[in-house]
């Protein structure tokens, strides 16, 4: 994990299964949850996260680390090379690689980024289970999103019957 | 593999990320989420529907009614009930993204303050306050816009011309944000009282007869001048001139741009335009209306030798991807016409629909007046 450099401030996280992270502060504050605690003076020691096990806290940490704004002396020399486009281009290359992952860990990592209020990767992990369901027939979208069909049979036909431009 | 069940939370935020088509198909999977779109809290996340025609009689004493619900959007009051002190029925202006400008009295040389904007999904109103005591007027036209992606304020723009019989039309803006009408920002001696639209902040007016709009940035309320410009429509003029006795084509929005329909000269095609750029119009549609009327024959004359279209264009709507059509010769069928399959379907059957009733598209809008705009509002009450 990240060693501690210079003058910049590292924070500790904990997660529920004992795991400790140690990452730099500009990094914790990718979350919006974490930067309100900080901001509040409620991470003198260790954060502790709740609900969100180390392997989806190490892969939150990993997506806050590339996400970061490369401000500072290593991020200024690299912005200072790369134009901003092609930045952008290979972080959404990056992305892209990230989220190859199961339907399990997925819906982990969206549950992390609501709780940690990270936009981006809530964005990420949203739009990449519609981009998943969005063709899908009604019940491989119940099957992938554990929903019931809770319609009785003429409700169904009713509702199905307003909304039927939908499916042409 | 474990089953990670999401929360509703969870699965509005992934929803809410769906374009409005495959939002209305996904309403389908389950009853919870078809009642996350009238769920208070959720509702403003997800997209908005268009979910009929409201409509109401011209001659007064009528209430508004609203044509084509769907079953999950009955709870809307289109009496407008809530309003209270107000002599109902109130009267039916203009519709815009939601909210709803009406005024009762009717007259259209009445004061201003007998205006009310109010939005029926959420039930809050306000009156507007009357405008300085300006030359006698002889006839005042109000524009509401509104546009929650633009501002969570509106504007009404007030057209009021002089009785001095040369059509001289001075331009005043309320706008909801200071609750104050602005002086004269605009002053014109032709005739902007046709359809009219609110686009990106831009309001649009077709003119009375010539086959032109008029474009108004209401970004400029704030200074002495407004911003204008005029473009050319596409399609044919029906004005007078042209021996044609019917309305001029129909303006809407799909997805932020400004759309236009009308009907081919022999009334069997309707054209679909979209406005790109600042003024060229591209075809995105044309629909065959041969079968939808039962008929194949559109265009007749009457009495005076004026041509006239046997079918009206009320309304359209890109996204869903209907048109509302009025009969106005079998027995004044209104029609939502599928654009994806061609077909026609009947929504409502009132006789002479077209001379009788005004009607306007309705999209619901759930969120609410900002808190100062009401206060200030009851304020100045």
């Amino acid at each position: 994990m990240a060693t501690r450099e210079a003058g910049k401030k590292m924070i500790m996280l904990k997660s529920p299964d004992g795991m400790e992270f140690e990452v730099e502060e500009a990094v914790a504050m990718e979350s919006q949850t974490i930067r309100k605690m900080i901001e509040d003076d409620c991470a003198d020691t260790a954060i502790l996260i709740p609900n969100i096990n180390s392997k989806i806290l190490s892969r939150v940490i990993e997506y806050c680390n590339k996400h970061v704004p490369t401000t500072g002396a290593t991020g200024a020399a690299a912005s200072d090379t790369v134009a901003p486009a092609a930045l952008a281009e290979d972080l959404k290359i990056w992305d892209a690689e990230f989220i190859k992952v199961n339907r399990a860990t997925r819906f982990d990592l969206i549950q992390a980024a609501s709780y940690l209020n990270i936009k981006g990767l809530l964005d990420l992990t949203s739009q990449t289970t519609i981009d998943t369901i969005s063709d899908n027939s009604l019940e491989e979208i119940r099957s992938f999103l554990s929903t019931k069909n809770d319609y009785l049979p003429e409700e169904e036909q009713t509702i199905r019957r307003e909304n039927q431009w939908a499916f042409q | 593999m474990t089953t990670t069940v999401l929360t509703d939370d969870l699965v509005v935020e992934i929803l809410s990320r769906l374009p409005l088509k495959s939002f209305c198909r996904f309403k389908c999977v389950s009853k919870s989420w078809l009642a996350f779109s009238s769920d208070l809290h959720y509702r403003q996340k997800l997209p908005r529907t268009p979910v009929g025609l409201l409509y109401q009689k011209r001659e007064h004493d009528t209430g508004i009614h609203l044509a084509g619900l769907t079953s999950s959007d009955r709870d809307i009051d289109s009496t407008l009930s809530f309003v209270q002190c107000y002599e109902h029925p109130l009267e039916l202006k203009d519709c815009s993204n939601g909210l709803l400008l009406c005024y009762h009295g009717g007259m259209p040389s009445k004061e201003v303050s007998d205006a009310i904007v109010c939005n029926p999904a959420t039930q809050e109103w306000m009156a507007l306050p009357d405008t300085e005591p300006g030359p006698a007027v002889c006839y005042a036209s109000y524009k509401l816009c509104f546009d929650p992606l633009w501002s969570q304020y509106f504007y009404v723009f007030k057209f009021e011309s002089s009785p001095s019989g040369r059509y001289d039309t001075e331009v005043k803006v309320f706008f909801s944000e200071h609750l104050t009408w602005s002086n004269c920002l605009w002053e014109t001696s032709d005739i902007f009282f046709g359809d009219s639209l609110f686009v990106n902040g831009v309001l649009y007016v077709e003119h009375l007869w010539r086959h032109y709009l008029l474009a108004l940035d209401a970004s400029d309320t704030c200074a002495q001048q407004l911003n204008h410009r005029t473009i050319q429509l596409p399609g044919f003029p029906y004005g007078p001139d042209q021996r044609f006795y019917c309305f001029d084509g129909r303006l809407w929005q799909s997805s932020g741009v400004l759309c236009y329909a009308q009907q081919e000269l022999d009334g069997c095609f309707i054209r679909i335009w979209s406005l790109e750029g600042s003024d060229r119009w591209v075809v995105k549609h044309r629909l065959n209306m041969n079968n939808v009327f039962g008929r194949d024959i559109m265009l007749h004359t009457n009495n005076e030798g004026l041509w006239y279209f046997d079918y009206e264009i009320l309304a359209f709507d890109l996204e869903r991807e209907l048109v509302y059509l009025a009969d106005t010769v079998a027995d004044n069928k209104i029609i939502s016409y599928s654009i994806s399959t061609g077909k026609g379907s009947q929504i409502l059957n009132i006789p002479r629909f077209v001379d009788l009733y005004r009607s306007l598209l309705y999209v619901p809008y759930y969120g609410k007046f900002p808190a100062s705009v009401l206060q200030g509002a009851q304020d100045k009450c």
